[in-house]
């Protein structure tokens, strides 16, 4: 039951250490957002290494939950052309390409 | 679509016939069953009764918010082909019923939002297997419902389009993720409808709303064309008034997929044919240690009291353990939130969805349409989860939890030796009010019996047990071996035999 109650470890991260995880998750926080983001991780994080309590040592992390391996098809083409179908999504498209700001000058 | 023969129908039901028919369902064929018979005796006909739901939801959806789109004229054509299919004795087991699909769930030329800004214009190319399986059953899809968005949360809070009202009471959450669908079904505004469950957002709602929900096995139902959350817990459900309704509903949608990499090729059982078969050989277990002073004790003694019925009819509980069912929240939130970062980088700006105002280059573009468009509970799971999986901590974190999962996996395993099923709370408490839980971390605690489940991959069946004393419903859930669906719905439907709390409805929405 301690999962509930027990903080043996307590994490703590820094808004700048938020702010690089932003970067990779191509997410953008103003200033005051990192302190709330940061605060909130830390909780949580703190929270989630209770799971240091469990003794783990020889144990296979289970990434299927029927522990398979994943299947995999014929490497056929299976779908039909629907480029303009899937364009039409797109906030920006034209010419049969997806418009994005200049990448190189 | 081929031109019709007009149907005739020998009497034109009223809306009291309906709700008549709706509060005294047949016991042993449920709601669906009943409606079907009603269908196929051509008491009325799919276009009535679908126009009768859709009377009911524009009259309640405004208090309620189940609906992000209601799909009438969509609706009224599925249900004629429906009448038509009925009158050629073309008719299949739930042909011409209505029904609910959760908007995480792709369709074709309908808004698929999955409650997020980030899709408030995303109109799928294509159609999730889900959908087309209740296509070809001749069902007639109602409208999409609201949900937590990405399906990321308890409460059907986190919407785009607003909070979902629980029926029971207004002031109360619905539950999530799936509680747009809960909602419609408790309130009648739908015989039915879809859910999805990644750590218990069929089972949660079902329980707030009254209502019987199943989250199948890992892998029973294809999870393609399914807006994915977190891959390797999510799974494709139903909710429903009773068990009866429920196997039905599941015969339709499972079943293999090669498009979805980790669907079960093995064959689908006649659920609703099995749901009579004998259940009082089952042993049922029960993790007592677990039910711990969390447990609001309404909720302890409306599962005190399933416990008595069940052993009332024969079956036999005993106490098991699953000595790391405790770490099932922690170990539940890392691999969710690490699965989720990397599903929803596909929210870029670029290909579909949102795209920011005037991007000054590609970066800004990926950044601010994702900044501006998605909510806050996502960003906090994507920032988390890629916390969680950056170089230095996956060990600690990810790795950690997947390691932590076997040991859960394990302790099923052990106690499955011991009993058929397991008999478990869904929530610690009713139906929570809304905006009571707004720090992350006590929502997240609020999943704390239904998280194991899905780290396991296991088959659970909600249902309703009793009401608290301010009149808010209270489930439990049975838990089965893998791909056991049909002994935890027969046990569901044995004991809704004898007991009504499934036939009740709440006041104030027109019966």
């Amino acid at each position: 039951m301690s999962a509930q109650a027990g903080k043996k470890t307590s994490v703590l991260v820094h808004p700048d250490e938020v702010r690089k995880i932003a970067d990779l998750a191509r997410l953008r926080f103003n200033t005051e957002e990192l302190e709330t983001m940061a605060q909130s991780m830390s909780d949580v994080l703190s929270w989630m290494r209770t799971l240091d309590e469990v003794d783990t040592q020889g144990v296979e992390p289970l990434l299927n939950p029927l522990d398979q391996v994943q299947r995999l098809r014929i490497d056929a083409v299976t779908e039909k052309p629907q480029k303009d179908d899937l364009q039409a999504l797109a906030a920006d498209a034209g010419d049969g390409r997806y418009q994005v700001p200049r990448v190189i000058d | 679509m081929p031109v019709m023969a007009a149907i005739k129908f020998p009497v034109s039901l009223t809306d009291a016939d309906f709700e008549e028919i709706l509060s005294r369902p047949s016991a042993r064929y449920g709601v669906l069953g009943t409606l079907m018979a009603g269908l196929v005796e051509r008491r009325f006909s799919s276009l009535e009764l679908s126009r009768f739901f859709l009377d009911r939801i524009s009259r309640f959806n405004p208090q309620l918010n189940c609906f992000i789109s209601i799909t009438a004229d969509f609706a009224l054509q599925q249900a004629r082909a429906a009448d038509q299919s009925l009158a050629d004795g073309r008719a299949g087991e739930l042909t011409g019923i209505p029904y609910a699909h959760k908007d995480i769930f792709c369709t074709r030329h309908v808004l698929t939002s999955c409650a997020s800004k980030s899709l408030h214009n995303f109109c799928s190319p294509y159609d999730a297997m889900v959908s087309t399986r209740l296509q070809q059953a001749g069902m007639v899809m109602l409208g999409k419902t609201n949900m937590d968005e990405f399906a990321m949360g308890s409460s059907s809070e986190n919407s785009h389009y607003g909070a979902v009202k629980n029926p029971w009471r207004l002031d109360r959450v619905a539950g999530g993720s799936s509680g747009g669908s809960a909602a419609a079904v408790a309130a009648a505004l739908a015989p039915c409808a879809t859910g999805t469950d990644t750590g218990g957002s069929i089972r949660q709602p079902a329980a707030f709303c009254g209502l019987t929900g199943i989250k199948p096995s890992y892998g029973r139902v294809s999870r393609y064309g399914m807006a994915a959350y977190a891959s390797s817990l999510d799974q494709a459900g139903v909710l429903a008034a009773g068990a009866y309704d429920c196997a039905l509903l599941l015969k339709q949608i499972a079943g293999f997929d090669d498009r979805d990499s980790t669907s079960a090729d093995r064959p689908v059982p006649d659920y609703p044919g099995l749901i009579n078969q004998p259940v009082s050989s089952l042993r049922i277990g029960v993790p007592t240690a677990y039910l711990d002073d969390r447990l609001d004790a309404e909720v302890r003694d409306a599962f005190d009291r399933a416990l008595a019925q069940f052993r009332d009819m024969g079956l036999q509980t005993e106490e098991i353990k699953l000595p790391h069912l405790a770490y099932s929240i922690p170990a539940y939130y890392v691999i969710a939130m690490a699965e989720a970062s990397s599903n929803l980088s596909r929210y870029d700006g670029v290909h579909y969805g949102y795209r920011c105002h005037k991007p000054k280059d590609l970066n800004d573009l990926y950044c601010r349409s994702r900044s501006e468009s998605l909510g806050d509970e996502v960003k906090r799971r994507i920032m988390l989860g890629t916390y969680v999986l950056s170089a230095g901590y996956q060990d600690a974190y990810y790795l950690k939890a997947q390691r932590v999962r076997r040991r859960i996996h394990h302790d099923f395993q052990a106690a499955f030796k011991q009993v058929d099923l397991i008999a478990g709370p869904v929530s610690p408490t009713p139906a929570f009010r809304l905006g009571e839980k707004s720090d992350p971390l006590t929502m997240y605690l609020s999943d704390v019996y239904t998280t194991a489940v899905n780290l396991a991959g296991l088959p659970a069946l909600a249902l309703p047990v009793g009401f608290s004393g301010t009149g808010l419903p209270i489930g439990v859930q049975l838990i089965g071996r893998h791909f056991d669906e049909d002994k935890i719905l027969a046990l569901g439907h044995a004991y809704q035999q004898c007991s009504d709390w499934h036939g009740r409805r709440p006041d104030g929405f027109g019966q």
